[in-house]
């Protein structure tokens, strides 16, 4: 499955269209570093699906010749589960921002917690560029944004070590200036595992205004909060999507459910109509199984509860 | 040939029979032994199922498997539906096949969990935003329980969208004694294969509906859940934007009479016609046969394709009636589209809203 096919390898997995973001937001040179990737990786583009969440970094999926899903905010990860166990021999790309880790946070612990195979990259440029600089879950504290006019009172979240802490096979830490960053990424993509980058870059349009920020700004805040950049974490766990085929072979092939016939083995004594109380349980029915005639009686579409009506099969 | 079953194990099997591969939900009651029936089963055919940290990561899994080859249905009740609100959208727009199980609960919130209901009916016709409509089928019995799974499996295929079977708590985990012969099985389509010169999207004529584009073919297919063009790029472009969504309306109302799906008994010189659907149907069979019994005569009509509401077969059906009673588990909500069908004609709510159901004697009760 991780052998490159250099068939129908690209120089550039760009298309022609220009990308749309504000002068000097770092996604530009995110994103060509993530085409110089499969360049590196010689693969084929009909084999790739960037799966891109809302936002800014949301746009990008439009610039490149791969194939591409584009759903809701907070959600790509789980589309890409679904693209992935689907099709194990693909690999999948998640594009999202800092933003997709907060509404989408329990899907960033579960996928890394089955340490399936996509590769997660991070814009993380700490506030909500699209919808107006709000903060976001990497916001650092005492940072102005839209939504902190008085310094942001939480402390930011640490994607790195919460999913390293719970499963993932390769987290790193870097920012979109890093000259290794496509060496990087190919890296990720070729291990196969449950992969993040949280990639630290500037928001030129209200991250930077808002806290007179530069490339050093990210620096800052680094040794602000004690993290560390780099190769933090690898793991070897076994990939989710090609575990769970591994465990289904040992079912394959075992008959699927098909009806279990039965044959009256008793007839009923009853000519009419009669009446049976069950009585003794305080009125109460069983929370797991409910009483036989109450089955039966179910299963004819009336209900009374007090009391059951048993009519003789005619 | 009887077999003793339920509800529940009839979907499983209608959904491995219709060549389901792919199923992910969250445990609810009473949908739960779906999911675990289906984390049993598919892997005995090389499908999968997974067990979603919630049920938005279920459908989403869902919506993506599809888009790659997968033929997928997920299964919850009202809350874990209203969690799939923003998805249902997706599967809209996005126009993915999709097989949606609701086992009716007792609702709002979490209500009478282990109690039935049927206040799911104009939710899951409105439960996304922007209102485009969906496909809903609603079985009335375990047989119909596995041939409607099959008939949504179908839907989904021939119109490229989200089909719900609605369902209810009674019906899924009863266990009930069925005539296996009886079992109807409708046949299910192939997914196509989209032609290599052809997008992704088609919005011309409106009511035509393309095959999939699916990852990993021999071209790059795109997706999104924006508005977008036939290449499936984001574009705001009025007119483009337009055909899009007539064509999303489009091919299911105007397609109504291919998916419109009754069952009627129809009593020549009945005055009174009973409407229902789903488990409480299963009432007003048993009173229609004590009204006849009693020498009077009386029409039933089950609803079975909910939405878009059959509405060619229900005006047929009030031929002569001069007063409607539409049963439900819920205040009347489909009462209100047999209302604007039935002018003139009384219609009149027989409800129960307190988890129990509805006994044939008050479908008695209410014929004057």
């Amino acid at each position: 499955m991780n052998s490159p096919t250099t068939v129908t390898a690209l120089s550039t997995y760009r298309n022609q269209t220009p990308y749309p973001f504000c002068p000097g937001c770092g996604h530009h040179s995110i994103l060509d570093q993530l085409s110089a990737a499969l360049n590196e990786l010689h693969i084929d583009p009909t084999k790739v699906v960037l799966v891109s969440d809302i936002g800014c970094s949301g746009l990008s999926d439009q610039y490149f010749v791969t194939s591409a899903f584009h759903g809701l905010h907070g959600r790509s990860i789980t589309y890409a589960t679904g693209i992935k166990l689907a099709r194990p021999d693909l690999k999948v790309i998640v594009v999202m921002g800092d933003g997709g880790t907060g509404i989408g946070g329990a899907h960033l612990l579960n996928a890394a917690r089955r340490n399936i195979g996509l590769t997660v990259l991070v814009f993380n440029n700490f506030n909500f560029g699209m919808t107006g600089g709000q903060h976001s879950t990497t916001t650092p504290s005492g940072a102005f944004t839209s939504t902190t006019p008085g310094g942001n009172l939480e402390r930011p979240l640490d994607i790195c070590a919460t999913v390293a802490a719970n499963g993932a096979g390769y987290v790193w830490r870097g920012t979109s200036f890093d000259k290794d960053l496509s060496g990087r990424i190919s890296e990720a993509v070729w291990s196969d595992c449950f992969a993040l980058l949280d990639i630290w870059e500037l928001c030129t349009a209200y991250f930077v205004p808002n806290n007179q920020a530069s490339k050093k700004t990210l620096t800052t805040i680094l040794d602000d909060l004690g993290l560390k950049a780099g190769l933090l974490h690898r793991a070897n766990f076994p990939e989710y999507a090609t575990a769970y085929r591994k465990a289904a072979l040992s079912q394959s092939g075992k008959p699927l459910p098909a009806p279990r016939p039965i044959a009256p083995r008793f007839k009923s004594p009853l000519s009419g109509t009669f009446r049976l109380v069950v009585a003794g349980s305080a009125g109460g029915r069983s929370s797991r199984r409910p009483a036989w005639s109450e089955r039966r009686r179910c299963s004819r579409g009336c209900g009374r509860p007090s009391a059951t009506t048993i009519r003789s099969r005619s | 040939m009887r077999e003793f079953t339920d509800g529940s194990s009839a979907i499983v099997r209608g959904a491995l029979d219709a060549g389901c591969t792919f199923f992910a939900g969250y445990p609810i009651t009473p949908a739960s032994p779906i999911l675990m029936q289906m984390m049993g089963e598919l892997p005995k055919k090389g499908g999968v199922a997974v067990q979603g940290e919630d049920e938005i990561a279920s459908i989403g899994m869902c919506i993506g498997a599809t888009l790659a080859g997968a033929r997928a249905m997920t299964a919850t009740s009202g809350p874990g539906l209203s969690l799939y609100s923003e998805n249902i959208g997706l599967a809209i727009i996005g126009e993915v096949p999709l097989v949606i199980v609701d086992v009716q609960r007792l609702g709002p919130a979490t209500g009478g969990a282990t109690t039935v209901g049927q206040g799911d009916v104009q939710f899951v016709r409105w439960g996304t935003a922007g209102g485009y409509p969906i496909i809903a089928l609603a079985p009335s019995s375990v047989s119909e329980c596995y041939s409607l799974t099959r008939r949504a499996f179908d839907l989904a295929e021939r119109f490229r969208c989200p089909v719900f079977l609605l369902t209810d708590k009674e019906l899924n985990m009863t266990t009930t004694t069925v005539e296996v012969d009886e079992y109807d099985k409708p046949g299910v389509r192939a997914r196509a294969a989209l032609p290599s010169n052809e997008l992704p999207y088609r919005y011309v004529p409106a009511a035509d509906v393309p095959p999939l584009a699916q990852y990993g073919g021999p071209g790059a297919v795109r997706f999104t859940g924006s508005t977008h063009d036939e290449r499936a790029l984001i574009t705001k472009a009025p007119a483009k934007v337009a055909q899009l969504n007539e064509h999303l309306r489009a091919k299911i109302e105007d397609n109504a009479a291919e998916i419109e799906l009754v069952v009627k008994d129809l009593q020549p010189g009945a005055t009174t016609l009973f409407i229902s659907y789903g488990t409480t149907a299963g009432g007003m069979r048993d009173a229609v046969a004590q009204i006849r019994a009693a020498g009077k005569a009386v029409s039933g009509l089950t609803v079975q394709s909910l939405w878009p509401v059959p509405e060619r077969a229900i005006r047929e059906a009030l031929a002569g009636i001069t007063r409607i009673v539409v049963a439900e588990l819920n205040h009347g909500q489909y009462r209100r589209e047999i209302e604007r069908l039935a002018q003139g004609i009384e219609v009149v709510g027989l409800h129960r809203v307190d988890g129990e159901l509805i006994a044939p004697e008050s479908f008695v009760e209410a014929v004057r």
